[in-house]
């Protein structure tokens, strides 16, 4: 697949790149959507990342999996977006939207699994940015170790230990804040 | 020794394959958005589409009404609109029966916040009270207090939260009646952010030079409240001003007018490093 309609994209072939595009835009907006929460900001990031990587496309080694690479990209880019001030007001449109929309449930709407994936959400977002990132790559959009790796820009067993670490935060976070999730573990 | 570091590892562990069965099951189950078309306008190879903006220097003052109305149909029929000014968003609501800014107040009827408040929640119910100490061993930027006004000493609570990034809520009790908020501030540092809004008016200003938002009305923050830090919306009542500098977000609450809170603020900045 990939490398010969990377080849045909790199000739200027935009059906080739199109298709590329829509091979890879679910992962890539799903990823800026768990780091950012905000679906407009994920699309912004989506398109972006994709126009950069259009443009750098020369500098790609076809030899690797474009899929990380173009995760690296839109992390970086969520995360710039989420240091700004525009983040914080990001956040009133959002929430004002819910709120003018009458959309926000209120506790006795939602089911037992419903406050237990809320409390998982809560917990995840209290981790810091880079926790999140290597928990999000590898769990929720089941990238191997070594492609975490590559779209973090960092070596496999550093991918391991992050994930261990993270894991061990979002413990604690757990059994300090939303311990009903932590109900029925193995010790 | 070893025998107890071996128990402690197996529990770490095992805790962590507990945590990803969990993770591996709300990633399957996770509801995300629909994925937006890409494809179309990458043909036209367009630039990223931005938010209008408005740079500081065309919007040094910029005054928005905003109707703050919970219940009444007309307002529910107000189209809501946003402002970006830099890297600043505003939500505004323009309401069919009210009077457009920015010549004076809005005319929309409304219900109190009362009514619209089913929790009792407010900011001395916040979760992750500490000592104001133990905040600042445990965060890695300063955390400055207002000289101004001078009888105003240390908060009587400080919290910690963590929402994308270091949140510090300070607040100051009303000496003659300590059911009530006196003062707050939030700093919200690198990467963290809170949600609130509408406000009833909105003013763009400066703070010393940095850009900030002046805002009056009733209107909603967004924080972590109680022992399992629940996500509510706790009314505000006083009126704010918010700033950002060096990357780190500063809000001031107040029950008081717009100089004396800049003067606040101002005291805020004069005390950081």
């Amino acid at each position: 697949m990939e490398i010969g309609a990377f080849s045909r994209a790199l000739r200027g072939e935009a059906e080739a790149w199109e298709s590329l595009v829509e091979e890879h835009k679910q992962p890539v907006f799903r990823l800026a959507y768990l780091l950012l929460g905000d679906a407009s900001e994920a699309e912004d990031v989506t398109q972006e990342t994709f126009l950069r990587a259009y443009q750098r496309l020369n500098r790609f080694d076809p030899q690797r999996s474009l899929r990380p690479w173009l995760l690296g990209i839109s992390r970086n880019l969520a995360r710039n977006r989420s240091r700004s001030l525009g983040r914080y007001w990001g956040a009133i449109e959002r929430y004002a939207r819910t709120y003018l929309d009458g959309s926000k449930a209120t506790p006795e709407d939602r089911t037992q699994s419903q406050a237990e994936a809320d409390s998982l959400w809560k917990a995840l977002r209290m981790l810091n940015q880079n926790d999140q990132e290597v928990i999000y790559l590898r769990y929720y959009l089941d990238l191997s170790t070594e492609e975490t790796g590559e779209s973090l820009g960092i070596p496999t067993g550093t991918v391991k230990s992050r994930l261990n670490r993270a894991l061990a935060r979002l413990g604690g976070i757990i059994a300090r804040e939303f311990p009903e999730l932590a109900e029925g573990w193995a010790e | 020794m070893r025998a107890e570091e071996d128990r402690t590892g197996s529990t770490q562990e095992n805790r962590n394959r507990n945590l990803e069965g969990l993770l591996h099951l709300d990633a399957v189950e996770f509801s995300y958005p629909p994925t937006p078309d890409i494809k179309g306008p990458w043909r036209r190879e367009v630039t990223v589409k931005h938010r209008p903006r408005i740079g500081w220097a065309l919007a040094v003052m910029v005054i928005l009404i905003v109707v703050a109305s919970l219940v009444a149909p007309p307002v529910r029929a107000a189209v809501l609109e946003f402002l970006q000014i830099g890297g600043l968003r505003i939500g505004i609501r323009i309401p069919a029966t009210a009077t457009p800014f920015p010549s004076g107040e809005t005319a929309a009827p409304g219900a109190r916040l009362e009514e619209a408040q089913p929790y009792d929640r407010n900011l001395l119910n916040l979760s992750g009270e500490m000592p104001l100490e133990e905040i600042r061993s445990r965060v890695d930027f300063p955390i400055p207090l207002p000289a101004h006004p001078q009888d105003l000493g240390i908060p009587d609570h400080a919290f910690l939260q963590s929402r994308g990034g270091d949140t510090i809520i300070l607040v100051w009790r009303d000496q003659e009646s300590r059911e009530n908020v006196r003062l707050s501030l939030l700093i919200l540092g690198p990467g963290a952010f809170a949600g609130k809004g509408p406000p009833e008016r909105v003013e763009v200003i400066y703070v010393s030079g940095n850009p900030g938002v002046w805002m009056e009305g009733e209107h909603f923050l967004i924080l972590e409240t109680g022992a399992h830090g629940r996500e509510e919306w706790i009314p505000v009542r006083g009126n704010v001003l918010v700033w950002e500098r060096d990357g780190i977000t500063y809000r001031v609450e107040a029950d008081l007018p717009k100089e004396d809170v800049m003067k606040i603020a101002e005291s805020i900045l004069e005390s950081l490093p």
